[in-house]
């Protein structure tokens, strides 16, 4: 069921992308990674993903900012965002982010130091898989 | 040309730096292996982080090595100062730089030109570690734009890569009170 489904991980660091992608794929996703906002970006533009996991703070375009352009925009606003977070304090809910009075629409977020299996859960439930 | 021939470059993900780390090492003799074990003691009730470790032994001695950020340096200062034998056997190598390549997707080719790169431009490597997804080098701080250079001379980098430098840190601090 899981195989038509295209997630992209977006984080700076390789490791974390590595360690999710291969969760991922474990769940038979196809995966596509990205280091940081603007690779992230080009990535979706060339395939669309069905559901992005991304990383908050990240050079050159943070996740905020994607998350903010992704849901203005006509042609990507359906793509589910999962933001990963290791401010956790600071959402407060499910539907938006707040950072700095500045308020970020997604879908869902997951906090860091992240617990692979709590992603999948979530990645799952967000895709209507559970 | 000392670079690799554009046909035999392998491609890599990106490129990452970590500024500002030094590098510690102790060495010990075999038969009287006791200050190590201490010393991470007090790393680990110190709270401080250890990016790589490694341990040789030889038939007389044993050396370790573990490299930390340099902002904990004045921590380690205070310890060695308050242990003689310490201050004997502890050396520490500040200045120092990660350069990490990713993904390296278990390929041993990859390392083995990377090692090339850096020998050609004479940039020394005082550590090395490998991560699920990268390979990491341990040189001096103020070299790590030269690797960075050798490494685009010598393999494919995505155009529109991201920069080397990492430009977010959050680090656990304890609030006073």
């Amino acid at each position: 069921m899981s195989d038509d489904k295209l997630i992209l991980v977006v984080d700076d660091d390789p490791d974390l992308v590595e360690s999710v992608s291969l969760k991922l794929e474990s769940e038979n996703f196809k995966v596509q990674k990205a280091y940081d906002g603007v690779e992230a970006w080009e990535k979706i533009k060339a395939e669309k993903p069905d559901l992005v996991v991304l990383d908050v703070m990240m050079p050159r375009k943070n996740g905020y900012e994607l998350c903010d352009e992704l849901k203005a925009d006509d042609n990507y606003k359906d793509i589910t965002v999962i933001l990963l977070t290791a401010v956790a304090d600071a959402v407060t809910s499910t539907s938006y982010t707040h950072m700095d009075g500045k308020t970020t629409m997604a879908d869902d977020f997951v906090p860091k130091p992240i617990d692979l299996d709590n992603l999948m859960e979530i990645v799952k439930e967000n895709l209507n898989f559970s | 040309m000392t670079g690799i021939q554009t046909e035999e470059k392998l491609s890599i993900g990106g490129i990452k730096f970590t500024e500002n780390i030094a590098l510690l090492s102790i060495t010990e003799p075999i038969d009287k292996a006791d200050t190590a074990p201490l010393f991470f003691r007090f790393l680990s009730e110190n709270e401080i982080n250890i990016f790589m470790l490694s341990r040789v032994m030889d038939e007389q001695a044993i050396r370790t090595d573990c490299s930390i950020s340099e902002d904990d340096l004045d921590n380690i200062y205070k310890l060695i100062f308050s242990s003689p034998e310490l201050k004997e056997r502890l050396k520490v190598l500040h200045g120092l730089g990660a350069i990490s390549i990713y993904p390296h997707k278990t390929r041993m080719k990859l390392l083995g030109k990377i090692l090339f790169a850096f020998g050609n431009r004479k940039i020394p490597v005082y550590n090395m570690t490998s991560s699920i997804s990268s390979f990491t080098f341990l040189t001096d701080c103020n070299r790590l734009n030269k690797a960075a250079e050798a490494l685009e001379e010598n393999f494919r980098l995505p155009e529109n890569h991201a920069p080397f430098q990492k430009l977010f840190c959050i680090k656990h601090v304890h609030k006073q009170g």
